[in-house]
């Protein structure tokens, strides 16, 4: 496991366009956090709060949830902020999985697929996989990163849109996608495949050089 | 499975939509030394993580990030991680080991000078237990500053909004008084008109009599 983790190399993407005015989520900041910095704490929460917000609100649909799920996510965060390996991937990017993976736990209880997201999704193999991203955060600014990736969405056909959300902001697989559509397993893995295979396309350049 | 099987799944992966079995058969796939796989994995990955901007943004309740800046500055007093923090001194351990065998001492000029080191080392343990204590005073000093900090925000924030109640206040005085001043016009001008078409309907009698005869 340890082998595949550090095989892993990460794609290093493109510095080209940083925004000057706006202060990244750098893998130095988070180390900051992991030795006490509670200036870098704050500086951490300013660039990451509203997009984790807006994720755990979108999976668990209540505010209290979502807030109280922010709270937990965050002190897990710094607690763990020492032991991140940038080479596994962009802060932001594990801080997203981290979000996800938490509020997906809460919406379907830890043991409901037969294996506790809290051990598998970050401190896996699996993990160091997902974790092993380019950084679009660092290199593009918030509103243009919005702007990139909601046009590229809207662009999905309405049915791959819904496979896609079902399973990331449902935590549904695809056999419990196409049971709740009452579609085949099949039409539901293509929905997925198509959409993802186009969002992966139209949002490259959010990691390549331009 | 083949690795065009094994490449559909990929994008399945990414969203967390695979069943646990076929999790597991293609990591092995791609722990084997799939780089197609890998490849395509680490840019599903990266589009699956950009699915939250697509969100129409929601800021995080207002009163969230001052909550977990205090418990930032606990956890960090607690788990001593504070630049400023307290280091146990060296040797403190060894102290009551190297002076077990004081009954032999007694007596010996030996004993006189660990005495003296005793006495020392007490005054050594002391003073670090006070500048222990001077941090965590210092670390109480800090959170208290920070609520401070807080407070001082939510009072700029106050005025802030005593300011703006103020403005809007006077707009809304400068708007009424406009409206009266209009008002007032339109009424003296509505009286002109009646004039007007009082005076109007007198020649309209006129010319209608002057027609008449
Ligand atoms: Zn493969």
């Amino acid at each position: 496991m340890t082998a595949f983790i550090d095989s892993v190399e990460v794609l290093n993407p493109a510095r080209m366009r940083l925004s000057p005015n706006q202060p990244s989520l750098t893998p130095e900041l988070l180390a900051r956090v992991g030795k006490g910095d509670a200036q870098a704490f704050a500086q951490c929460y300013e660039q990451s709060s509203s997009v984790l917000f807006t994720l755990a609100l979108r999976i668990l649909n209540n505010h209290d949830e979502a807030s109280e799920l922010l709270q937990d996510v965050y002190i897990e965060a710094w607690r763990k902020a020492g032991s991140f390996d940038p080479k596994r991937g962009s802060p932001m990017a594990w801080l997203i999985t981290l979000t996800r993976s938490r509020a997906i736990d809460r919406l379907r209880g830890s043991a409901s697929r037969g294996r506790n997201l809290t051990d598998s999704i970050e401190e896996t193999s699996a993990g160091d996989l997902r974790s092993a991203l380019p950084d679009p955060f660092d290199t593009h600014a918030l509103g243009e990163l919005r702007m990139l990736v909601m046009e590229a969405f809207k662009d999905l056909p309405a049915p791959q849109q819904e496979a896609i959300e079902l399973a990331f902001y449902g935590g549904l697989t695809h056999a419990e996608i196409a049971a709740k559509l009452d579609k085949p397993i099949g039409t539901v893995k293509t929905r997925i495949k198509l959409g993802m295979n186009k969002l992966r396309y139209a949002l490259r350049p959010c990691w390549e050089a331009k | 499975m083949s690795h065009e099987q094994f490449e559909d799944a990929v994008a399945l992966y990414a969203v967390d939509a695979l069943e646990p079995a076929e999790r597991e058969a293609l990591e092995v796939h791609i722990r084997d030394g799939c780089e197609e796989c890998r490849a395509a994995m680490k840019e599903y990955r990266a589009a699956a993580n950009l699915l939250p901007y697509a969100l129409p943004p929601e800021a995080a309740p207002f009163d969230l990030q001052s909550h977990l800046m205090r418990t930032f500055e606990l956890d960090r007093a607690q788990s001593g991680k504070s630049g400023v923090g307290w280091t146990s001194p060296a040797g403190q351990g060894d102290f009551p080991r190297t002076f077990l065998p004081w009954r032999r001492l007694i007596g010996q000029p030996v004993f006189a000078l660990a005495s003296i080191v005793l006495l020392l080392a007490v005054g050594i343990y002391a003073l670090t237990l006070r500048s222990q204590l001077q941090t965590e005073a210092a670390q109480r000093r800090q959170i208290e500053m920070a609520m401070q900090d807080e407070g001082r925000r939510l009072t700029v924030l106050q005025l802030q909004a005593t300011e703006q109640e103020r403005k809007l206040n006077e707009i809304r005085n400068d708007f009424v008084d406009k409206l009266g001043t209009t008002r007032d016009t339109l009424v003296a001008r509505e009286a002109e008109l009646a004039q007007l078409r009082d005076r109007l309907a007198q020649q309209e009698q006129q010319a209608a009599c002057r027609r008449r005869l």
